[in-house]
């Protein structure tokens, strides 16, 4: 099953290799998918040709945090639903600066997976809308997905642990504006 | 009827809808904006259940972790418990059994079966019809029996484990669900006379909330929502995993028979004829499974190469749940990304519901079939 999978996007990935030359690293293969490593600034070039290609499902956006290296993934997956290909692209940029053009010219799909991985990792996506948190609360602190993420102990006088939680000297309630 | 001919003056107002409705199928919030009984847009603001499974993954073995992917579709626990082990078996190249992976398809369909009859009841109680979710109820309870057989538990199941399953089926099993499958077609057609057939029912969905295939592949929409659409993608088909390959079943699409491709009634339709073809699977995989052991030997605690990353991709009830796991040489995951199908399919209610009437809105969100446990994580 595996090699089957990981070679359906082999030919996609070398046809861009061709056309961007020094901009695609690499070309990395995993027990699933061909991944395109390619640096930030092609990140959006990249996906346009391949949705040339028939790539026309963004399956997902999401980051991985490396803070050793200090490194900051951005990984996507694609999908060919006639051709039934998929491949991955990533990309890697230091922790404190990540950040890749937005998708959401080329997939509707991308405004909600790029506010997700804005929210839970902090990466910045430019030329995105509307890029606000997405599941946490929009005053909420810090990225919850980096590796160096400390929850908050209170939030608006919530107790985030239930050590914290002091029946005998219980916070006023806040006056709901 | 005699038109007004006299202009009616009407303001935009702004509705808020949940997070707490008895038709957002959980704690979903959407920003309405309407004009008289015209719905101009519609946000929706998700994040009510947010737990952060990918976070608490990061912090867990790899084994420990299968409970909680059955936190996330929570009506169809074993489609995640699935994905999430198959993910990790292709990072730690670990070889499922033949009869584990057969139990593992059979157990997935009946969650199917159970997921979308849950589906059929609470879409008939949206809109409008009380009666059709108690007959759904019936037969779910029969399915929830079946697996409560399997591992005690009647939701959350994890009986799905890295490796394949947590034991054999026990030894009347098999009768039992031959039975359930000789009397679930003639349900079927119950429900087609009850609901899908129904006057009523038709007039409040064919040509409600049509979605086009473009716009659903742009906003990654996946599943039934997809194929009620007229796109044939079923990843058990187009990337077969498991034993499906061994398998033969249809892919149902949406039709232009009663009503526009893409509308509401498509989409559910999809799943009830997905019933027939999962029972159909089912039939296939009583006669085909053979005996042997049902779990890889010495899986133990779980410790894949460093660098290792694997997405794996599973068809569950509502649509491609994908797992994406990357290693980093240790006891527990670097990164684990859950690809969630309602998520998608949520985005793009904004797309279909502009244009439409009020009344509709909970007829489109009640379509798309979606489930907030696996949208929040």
């Amino acid at each position: 099953m595996p090699s089957v999978l990981s070679a359906s996007g082999q030919t996609a990935a070398d046809q861009t290799k061709a056309r961007y030359g020094d901009a695609v690293l690499e070309i990395q293969k995993c027990a699933t998918d061909v991944i395109l490593k390619v640096a930030p600034g092609a990140w959006a070039e990249v996906h346009a040709f391949l949705k040339g290609q028939g790539f026309d499902l963004l399956v997902s956006i999401c980051a991985v945090d490396w803070p050793k290296e200090n490194k900051m993934w951005v990984v996507s997956h694609l999908y060919d639903p006639e051709g039934r290909r998929r491949i991955s692209v990533k990309t890697e940029s230091p922790r404190d600066a990540a950040r890749v053009d937005s998708l959401t010219p080329l997939w509707a799909a991308a405004n909600w997976h790029e506010r997700e991985c804005f929210d839970l990792s902090g990466v910045v996506f430019t030329g995105h809308p509307d890029l606000r948190r997405i599941l946490c609360p929009e005053d909420w602190e810090g990225h919850a997905l980096r590796k160096d993420y400390k929850a908050p102990d209170f939030y608006h006088g919530i107790a985030n642990n239930v050590n914290l939680i002091d029946l005998d000297h219980r916070p006023p309630i806040p006056e709901i504006v | 009827m005699v038109a007004v001919e006299k202009d009616v003056r009407t303001d935009e107002l702004v509705i808020n809808m949940g997070p707490q409705h008895p038709s957002t199928h959980g704690v979903l919030r959407v920003v309405l904006k309407t004009d008289g009984e015209m719905c101009l847009d519609a946000q929706p603001d998700i994040g009510y259940l947010h737990r952060c499974a990918e976070k608490i993954a990061e912090n867990l073995p790899y084994g420990q972790f299968v409970p909680y992917t059955d936190r996330m579709d929570y009506v169809s626990g074993m489609g995640c418990n699935m994905g999430y082990c198959m993910a990790v078996e292709q990072v730690a190249g670990i070889q499922v059994p033949e009869r584990g992976e057969w139990l593992r398809v059979i157990v997935t369909e009946l969650n199917r079966i159970a997921s979308h009859l849950l589906a059929f009841g609470t879409y008939g109680l949206d809109t409008g019809a009380i009666t059709p979710f108690l007959y759904g109820f019936r037969e779910r309870e029969l399915v929830l029996d079946l697996l409560e057989m399997l591992c005690g538990a009647r939701l959350t199941y994890s009986y799905i484990r890295i490796g394949g399953v947590d034991g054999d089926v026990p030894p009347e099993f098999m009768d039992k669900l031959k039975e359930f499958l000789d009397i679930f077609p003639k349900k079927i057609r119950e429900y087609n006379k009850l609901l899908t057939y129904n006057h009523i029912f038709m007039k409040r969905t064919v040509g409600v909330g049509v979605l086009p295939a473009d716009v659903a592949i742009a906003y990654g929409v996946t599943g039934p929502c997809l194929r009620g659409s007229g796109v044939r993608q079923d990843v058990r088909r187009d990337e077969p995993y498991s034993v499906y390959p061994k398998l033969e079943f249809d892919v149902p699409v949406g039709t232009d028979e009663h009503g526009p491709i893409g509308d509401a009634w498509n989409r559910y339709y999809i799943r009830i004829r997905e019933l027939e073809e999962s029972a159909k699977i089912l039939r296939q995989c009583v006669k085909m499974i053979s005996p042997g052991p049902v779990l890889a030997e010495k899986v133990g605690r779980v410790k894949p190469p460093a660098g290792a990353e694997a997405y794996t991709r599973s068809e569950n009830a509502r649509g491609e749940l994908g797992f994406y796991i990357v290693s980093d040489g240790t006891m527990t995951p670097a990164r684990v990304k859950v690809r969630a199908p309602s998520f998608s399919n949520i985005s793009v209610l904004p797309a279909i519901v502009r244009g439409q009437m009020l009344a509709d809105v909970v007829a489109i969100i009640g379509s798309l079939d979606i489930v907030l446990g696996e949208i929040d994580r």
